[in-house]
């Protein structure tokens, strides 16, 4: 007899996820979440005909996994019913019991079901795993087109943890659940359908029990899935907290903050139990009905058979194959409701990733830009409403002029580099390239034109010349030696024991924050665009460095229109124009000298500077 | 909503009620079984509680086949009365197993989470006792996965317990019924179990490898996402998302042959585990079957016999599982000893240090900083610079530095880390409010404000929509900008108000406009105070009383700006700006 136990001893996985969402709504009930999704969380309606559609599109193959657990289903059904034979025989007529000719169509059955259970599982596991492949590369493929404003808005905090935490989270859901519950639910109605030839009276008898186990279910499957999204969120704000101290570990000994670090965790630790105390009660009220559920029918069938059996209408043989294929259903029945339950903590983070097709593109207004006259009109733009960082800047950029922008921090002057180079639109007003609207270009035509880099780097894992040739990739072998120089960065380059294929970022050499705005810079300088915005992408170099990659920088970018944002006046300095920017507004406009004469704030702070006073 | 809310009244009693600890307590850490015995003597109630469900549970489930052979054969026998004993017993069962079953649930479950919250609480403890030197002895990802995966590894053995027990007593049982009443059969059975399962245990190894290659295909496609989406601003930036797509479906398909490799071995395992089992219990009936031809076992005996046989897979399921987790649990519980009993880099003593400053020397760069003083240094390498901030702070080769001609090492840690503060280059903003960042213990002398108009940050607070000091950091600070969050760093430095200070060039990412303002209110700040700043940038080192220049880590010149400035060609490449 196949009587299980529960074997719900096995947490579910998603109390070991990391970090899956802040932004679920019961997270943002409980003040779990602090910064609120920038991205959208597909609705469940969505959630839902997505999975039919998944299961639409691999038809054949579920059709196959169905068929071949068919086959599976009736040949383990086989084996009770001859055994419930064999026994009502020997109960009769011990000597006319047919012992060896029962065996021989259980063995049978048995190896036919044995290897059918085999094929089922590789072509269930092979359907999963390619629905499961295909989900997470079309997830990808939407993530790297997204545009460029979402995904400065959004941070690659929340877009991180969709790639790594939920795509590992649903790898079980969609992989086993959809499979796993289509099996189930056909060996579920090939017993029952074998319970009814055996004796049509017992299937009332197992279904007895069906609507309370499921009426339970249902309560309890209404609660859990967020339960367990709350379980593993907390458990990721407790990792998350050790993961700050492990990495300030300085700054907290510094600052005598180890108590307080304490404090923290434990407070994270006291959450996620009180979320755990929860979904114990949950099972608490699940587990024990629902198994109580699959022993009651026995008894029923025994007193039922018996009564029928005294009337002459049933034999032995039946009751007992009634019992087995009543037991028969538990794993399955078990293996269903596991698995839905299962399929909605998987489909939490199903919604997680399918919120992400749901970005609304970029708006394009298509045009082909015509020279590389840089204008703005009039731009304003705030990121909330009512504030705005800029407040109306109107200027004119020659081609090929070389324009520093200095000013105050706060005034917004990466803010207006983000403009330039297209990554948000104005709000009012127009930035233009070559008469084009560059916030309304593709995005792919856009950065052909305008290309930005900021203090932010990032090193890809993979070869050195792998990171500088994604802005080109049919740059030649002295294009890329030229770019390098160009940034200063041939000389250590050289000295790599693998020069080009040195394998750098995760995993691999480890670059220092200067060598890493070098690749940056070098990788502009591969791209060519004719027009580029520097947001502080010298800041990590010290001053000599950072003076002389400018340089050489300089002479490689000849022609080209720079507009610099730096706070090193020595970079202003070497500028054709030099844009001072205050509260949102341009307040002085000119070369060194013409301002040095006007002796407005950028001469004083010229003068404090080179410590001329 | 409301009905999600689980806290709106007060939850029924849980075996996890006691967690967290207020103290975790201090595990022994000489061997991995002595640390699983400590671990599991601190928590033995819930392991023999759980035991004792854990066994009731499976032996009331073993006994099963029992009352249902004895009601068939009741049934064959006509016998009303034994009929009604057989079905009452299993209702009694149906009622009873659950609640054994859930009640053993409760303490397994409860087993875990209370071995898992000690295990946390003592990591995060130790990881607040190392302190500075936690990251420069074990890398973040380390720690997380030690804390997450480790830590959960040995966490499951206690999850296992009550099953495991549960298994061995009642396999016990089944074998004891089975050899007392046909003592042939029985002994096939309770030898040919065991047998099965040591045949299943080839493939295990190999499907184990498989399933290991599988994870790590897993973890470099999941690692190359992880690479593309945090890269992605550059990669919108500048191209080369084809590539990167490429990249991905390759591995993500590497992933997926990797996969279905395993699934066919394990699919083999599952089919294996139907065959043997079911050809056990062939032979059983077959056996059976003569018996009750030869008059020797009855109907319902035989049924028996089918049901101990097939029950018996379980508990040989459960010992193969516990047997390979308590193997994990060995290898995490090293990870975890090993974590725990890291120490710290410097050896420190038992003296108090002065609560006043004194004169601050290094012994390998020859600085000497003076009470009072005011003193900046210019190092022509940035990098021996970071060192010398960390060893004058005392966090690396303290004993190279001596407070008043002693070494830094022969005082405690605490001690010289409430006298001397000494600010890394890119100091770490821990999240919370802005108004918790000042949550440090301090001289008291500044108030936050202060703090905040020296290090130039009002403008900051202003632009926080009117929140202020109640508005959220996130973690690292990723909101705020490079020098927001250097200025934060600084006002929180200043506000701590150590009586000696040393910053690493605290004011490289704030813009000439503002680094002007914080030079001079800074230097009026900390007047009297001893105050060390790395640093190339004149406005700062025009107020110093004294400047050094370092090359090679060596102090080369010393003066005042204006003198190094006119006198050292060295000093002038380093410090002057403009052509």
């Amino acid at each position: 007899m196949r009587a299980k136990p529960v074997n719900q001893d096995f947490l579910p996985p998603s109390a070991f996820a990391p970090p899956p969402t802040w932004s679920t709504r019961i997270a943002l009930n409980f003040g779990l979440d602090r910064s609120s999704s920038r991205l959208p969380i597909a609705s469940n309606k969505t959630v839902n005909s997505e999975m039919f559609s998944l299961v639409g599109k691999h038809r054949k193959g579920f059709i196959i996994v169905a068929l071949l657990q068919l086959v599976t289903t009736l040949a383990e059904l086989v084996s009770p019913r001859v055994f419930g034979n064999l026994l009502g025989d020997l109960s009769k007529d011990p000597a006319q019991a047919r012992i060896l000719f029962t065996l021989a169509i259980a063995a049978s059955a048995l190896l036919i079901g044995a290897f059918f259970a085999y094929w089922t599982r590789v072509r269930a596991s092979i359907l999963g795993e390619f629905v499961l492949s295909s989900l997470r590369e079309r997830f990808l493929e939407t993530v790297v087109q997204l545009p460029p404003n979402i995904v400065e808005r959004a941070g690659s905090g929340e877009l991180l943890s969709r790639t790594t935490t939920d795509i590992d989270h649903i790898t079980w859901a969609v992989r086993d659940a959809i499979p796993i519950i289509t099996i189930c639910i056909i060996s579920i109605v090939s017993i029952l359908i074998a319970i009814g030839f055996t004796a049509p009276i017992f299937i009332a008898v197992v279904l007895m029990a069906m609507p309370f186990v499921f009426a339970i279910t249902r309560r309890y499957l209404r609660r859990s899935p967020q339960a367990y999204r709350v379980v593993a969120s907390s458990y990721a704000l407790m990792n998350s907290t050790l993961v700050e101290s492990a990495e300030s570990g300085r700054t907290i000994e510094a600052l005598g903050l180890g108590n307080d670090r304490i404090e923290r965790s434990d407070a994270a630790l006291g959450r996620w139990i009180q979320w755990e105390r929860y979904t114990l009660r949950l099972r608490s009220q699940w587990f024990p009905f629902v198994e109580g559920g699959y022993i009651i029918p026995l008894a029923v069938i025994l007193l039922v058979g018996s009564h029928f059996y005294l009337l002459g209408q049933m034999s032995i043989a039946q009751i007992t194959a009634a019992l087995l294929y009543s037991e028969m259903l538990v794993g399955p029945l078990e293996g269903m409701l596991w698995w839905i339950d299962e399929l909605q903590s998987g489909k939490a983070s199903l919604s997680r990733l399918l919120g992400v097709h749901e970005v609304p593109d970029r708006e394009v207004r298509d045009s082909q830009p015509e020279g590389s006259l840089v204008e703005g009109k009039d731009v304003k733009y705030g990121y909330k409403d009512g504030r705005d960082v800029l407040n109306g800047l109107s200027f004119l950029v020659e081609p090929g002029t070389r324009i520093a922008i200095v000013g105050p921090s706060g005034a917004g002057k990466s803010t207006l580099g983000k403009l330039l180079a297209g990554i948000q639109a104005p709000r009012s007003g127009s930035v233009t390239v070559g008469g084009s609207e560059i916030g309304y270009l593709p995005v792919e035509k856009a950065r052909k034109h305008v290309a930005l880099v900021t203090q932010e780097h990032h090193i890809f894992s993979g070869t050195l010349r792998e990171n500088i040739m994604l802005a080109n990739p049919q740059a030649t072998e002295s294009e890329i030696w030229e770019a390098l120089r160009a940034v200063d960065a041939d000389i250590w380059a050289r000295e790599l024991e693998k020069g080009l294929e040195a394998i750098l970022g995760t995993g691999g050499m480890r670059l220092l924050p200067a060598q890493a705005q070098q690749v940056a810079l070098a990788r502009l300088v591969l791209a060519d665009p004719h027009t580029l915005i520097l947001d502080e992408a010298t800041s990590l170099m010290d001053q000599r460095a950072a003076r002389h990659l400018e340089s050489s920088l300089s002479a490689v970018l000849a022609n080209r229109t720079v507009i610099a944002i730096a706070h090193r006046l020595q970079t202003a300095h070497d500028a054709d124009v030099i844009a001072v920017m205050e509260d949102g507004k341009i307040t002085e406009w000119g070369s060194h000298q013409e301002l040095m004469e006007a002796e407005g704030s950028y001469a004083d702070l010229w003068h404090s500077w080179r410590d001329e006073n | 909503m409301s009905s999600l809310v689980p806290f709106h009244r007060r939850a029924p009693r849980t075996p996890i009620d006691h967690v967290p600890f207020s103290d975790p307590g201090d595990p022994s850490l000489s061997s991995i079984p002595a640390f699983l015995w400590w671990m599991g003597k601190n928590q033995w109630w819930i392991i023999i509680s759980g035991t004792f469900f854990g066994v009731i549970s499976f032996v009331s489930l073993a006994i099963m086949p029992k009352f249902l052979g004895q009601a068939i054969q009741a049934i064959a026998d006509k016998d009303q009365t034994a009929l009604n004993r057989g079905v009452t017993t299993i209702l009694l069962i149906a009622l009873f197993q659950p609640m054994a079953s859930v009640l053993r649930h409760r303490r397994a479950f409860g087993g875990w989470v209370v071995a898992a919250t000690r295990l946390q609480q003592i990591i995060a403890r130790k990881a607040a006792a190392l302190g500075a030197d936690l990251p420069r002895l074990v890398s973040t990802g380390e720690v997380v996965s030690v804390n997450s995966n480790d830590v959960e590894r040995v966490a499951r053995t206690f999850d296992m317990m009550p099953r495991l027990m549960g298994a061995i007593l009642s396999f016990i049982f089944v074998s004891v019924m089975l050899i007392k009443s046909a003592s042939t059969i029985g002994l096939v059975v309770v030898l040919g179990v065991p047998l099965i399962t040591l045949g299943i245990a080839p493939i295990i190894k190999p499907l184990q490898a498989r399933e290991a290659e599988q994870r790590k295909k897993l973890s470099a496609a999941s690692d190359l996402a992880a690479d593309t989406v945090a890269g992605l601003r550059v990669l919108r930036g500048i191209g080369g998302e084809e590539v990167f797509i490429a990249r991905f479906k390759k591995a993500s398909q590497e992933v997926r042959a990797a996969a279905v490799r395993t699934a066919k071995m394990r699919s083999f395992l599952d089919g294996l585990q139907i065959l043997l089992p079911g050809a056990l219990i062939l032979v059983v009936i077959y056996a059976g079957g003569n018996l009750v031809v030869d008059g020797k076992m009855k109907v319902g005996e035989l049924l028996t016999f089918y049901g101990y046989s097939a029950f018996l897979v379980l508990p040989m399921k459960v010992m193969t599982e516990s047997a390979q987790r308590l193997t994990s649990s060995v290898v995490s519980s090293r990870r975890i000893i090993h974590l725990l009993s890291i120490t710290s880099i410097n050896i420190w003593g038992n003296n108090q240090a002065p609560k006043v400053d004194g004169k601050l020397f290094d012994q390998k760069s020859g600085i000497e900083i003076l009470p009072g003083e005011f003193v900046a240094i210019v190092s022509d390498n940035a990098l021996l610079a970071d060192e010398i901030c960390d060893r004058l702070g005392g966090y690396v080769d303290a004993e190279y530095v001596h407070l008043d001609g002693i070494s830094l090492t022969t005082f405690t840690r605490e001690s010289i880390r409430r006298i001397i503060y000494s600010q890394e280059k890119e100091p770490a903003i821990l999240s919370g409010t802005i108004g918790s960042v000042f949550n440090v213990s301090h001289s008291g002398r500044l108030s936050i404000d202060d703090a905040i108009q020296a290090a130039s940050m009002q403008d900051l607070i202003d632009s926080l929509d009117g929140e202020g000091l109640a508005a959220e950091v996130v973690e690292r600070g990723r909101t705020l900008s490079g020098g927001q969050r250097q200025r934060l760093a600084l006002a929180r430095t200043l506000y701590v108000d150590s009586p000696i200070l040393i910053l690493d060039d605290p004011t490289s990412a704030v813009d000439a406009h503002t680094e002007s303002r914080i030079a001079q209110r800074m230097a009026h700040l900390r007047q009297g105070k001893t105050t060390v700043i790395f640093t190339t940038s004149p406005l700062i080192l025009d107020r110093a009383s004294r400047v050094i220049l370092l090359t090679n880590g060596k102090v080369a010149e010393q003066g005042t700006h204006q003198n190094l400035s006119s006198n050292s060609q060295e000093y002038r490449e380093l410090v002057t700006r403009g052509s």
